[in-house]
């Protein structure tokens, strides 16, 4: 991905988080590998703006005020026009039962926090390319 | 002037005086927090340049309250990312002298300076102070013992998992800031933990086995099995919970036969775990407990069954024999 593609060529990704320090972590790393960012400080946001600008692919947070990352994935999948966008929720527990509630609400991958910025990139690129 | 008029006048003065003083203090304040926030901002891009493992871009000079600003930021960053940017973080502490700093004021005589640099040290992604991190955990004072648990659990110093639960068994440490910072070591401490099962105090040992059980995975079950034997029913309890939450099949027998147990708080921890690991077998034993024990295995035993086997707890509930717990979690089963 070159730095002199235009908005339009370069893939879009939504990051929604509350905490502004990951937020700027992750759209810093996303914008360096080439992606457009979409910001979004919490669930509300996210999905109004997915709704707006159809992404190609969204990091959400699942701790998020107004939409939690998994009713807000329920309700992408719900659209037709993010039905199929794939989804890396970043969730801070531990537990496999969150990482298994949030499969079934339709994510596509997860990254535990504290994160490594170099796995986002992996993994965003790695669901991006099988596309 | 008389001598009450002077003093009401000073007194006056005086009260004029502080006022002034305290409302300089407060504007020169926030100024301070002002320009602080304004540099964090200019400041943000150059530190979360510095935390991406990719760039090649070398730290910014900074001095005073840029520094302490920037620094700020980093710590900041250190708690939300792992890897490689850990380490980029560690190596500018370092090689700033922000570590060697904090050592320094670790040594200090006034309690708060040793607190905020035990607390600050665990965010600065280094190694070097784990050996100070551990003295500190002897401090005399509770809050620098808390920051430095805090701290050794942040950068994952598995030497501090002993310490840790001696000090909180000792009762110099709450036991949730030890049991926070030994999560925060995460699944490497399971090993040492294990170890540690067979200590001769009693309450290490059961720390040791409730932890194992937080931190491991099912392939961690079996050592913690032999457990379920200790003379301590505080050992056999933990025991217990821990292989409710590993989870493991093969721990499943060994809570059946611990639903026998003297000691009822064991009975109701095993029939607590046994939801995890489920079998008819089991569902068998749970009735028995749930109709004929006291109160909490009985109890514990009739909401395991909910979870296991609905259909069969309704069964049994119809029963007349059926007693109070099968036929309150029949109700609350709901079916």
């Amino acid at each position: 991905m070159s730095d002199s593609a235009s908005p339009r060529e370069q893939p879009v990704v939504l990051a929604a988080d509350d905490d502004e320090d990951i937020l700027d972590l992750v759209v810093f790393r996303l914008e360096r590998s080439g992606y457009r960012v979409l910001k979004a400080h919490d669930g509300a946001e996210a999905l109004e703006l997915a709704l707006a600008e159809v992404p190609d692919l969204a990091v959400l947070d699942v701790m998020m005020p107004k939409l939690d990352g998994f009713e807000l994935t329920r309700r992408l999948r719900a659209e037709a026009a993010t039905s199929r966008m794939p989804i890396i929720l970043l969730t801070a527990r531990a537990q496999d039962a969150d990482v298994q509630r949030g499969f079934e609400a339709g994510a596509d991958d997860y990254i535990r926090k504290p994160f490594s910025p170099d796995e986002l990139r992996a993994r965003v690129q790695a669901i991006l390319g099988r596309r | 002037m008389p001598v009450i008029e002077l003093i009401a006048f000073a007194l006056v003065v005086g009260s004029l005086l502080l006022v002034l003083a305290l409302f300089v203090r407060g504007s020169f304040m926030n100024r301070r927090e002002r320009r602080r926030e304004a540099l964090a901002t200019r400041l943000r891009p150059a530190a979360v340049a510095l935390v991406d493992t990719d760039t090649e871009e070398p730290a910014p000079e900074l001095s005073g309250l840029e520094n302490q600003v920037f620094a700020s930021l980093l710590r900041a960053y250190a708690r939300r990312v792992s890897g490689d940017a850990r380490d980029r973080i560690g190596g500018y502490f370092e090689a700033r002298g922000h570590v060697d700093e904090q050592l320094r004021l670790l040594r200090s005589r006034r309690v708060w300076r040793r607190a905020t640099a035990a607390f600050r040290l665990g965010d600065m992604c280094s190694q070097r102070p784990a050996p100070e991190l551990l003295r500190a955990l002897d401090d005399r004072a509770r809050d620098v013992r808390m920051a430095a648990a805090r701290s050794l659990g942040r950068l994952g110093v598995v030497d501090a998992i002993e310490p840790l639960i001696a000090t909180a068994v000792a009762r110099r440490l709450p036991r949730d800031v030890a049991a926070l910072a030994l999560i925060d070591i995460g699944s490497t401490g399971v090993p040492p933990l294990l170890e540690l099962a067979v200590h001769e105090d009693p309450r290490v040992r059961s720390t040791a086995l409730e932890l194992v059980g937080l931190l491991g995975d099912a392939g961690d079950a079996k050592p913690v099995l032999d457990h379920m034997r200790d003379p301590a029913a505080a050992v056999r309890a933990a025991s217990a919970e821990a292989l409710g939450r590993l989870g493991a099949a093969e721990s499943r027998d060994a809570l059946v036969r611990a639903l026998d147990d003297r000691v009822p708080v064991v009975r109701a921890t095993a029939a607590q775990a046994l939801r995890t690991t489920g079998g008819r077998r089991t569902a068998e034993a749970l009735v028995a407990v749930a109709r004929g024990d006291v109160f909490e295995p009985a109890r514990a035993a009739a909401e395991s069954l909910a979870r296991l086997d609905p259909v069969l707890l309704v069964e049994t509930a119809s029963n007349p024999d059926a007693g109070p717990h099968l036929r309150e979690a029949a109700d609350r089963a709901d079916l």
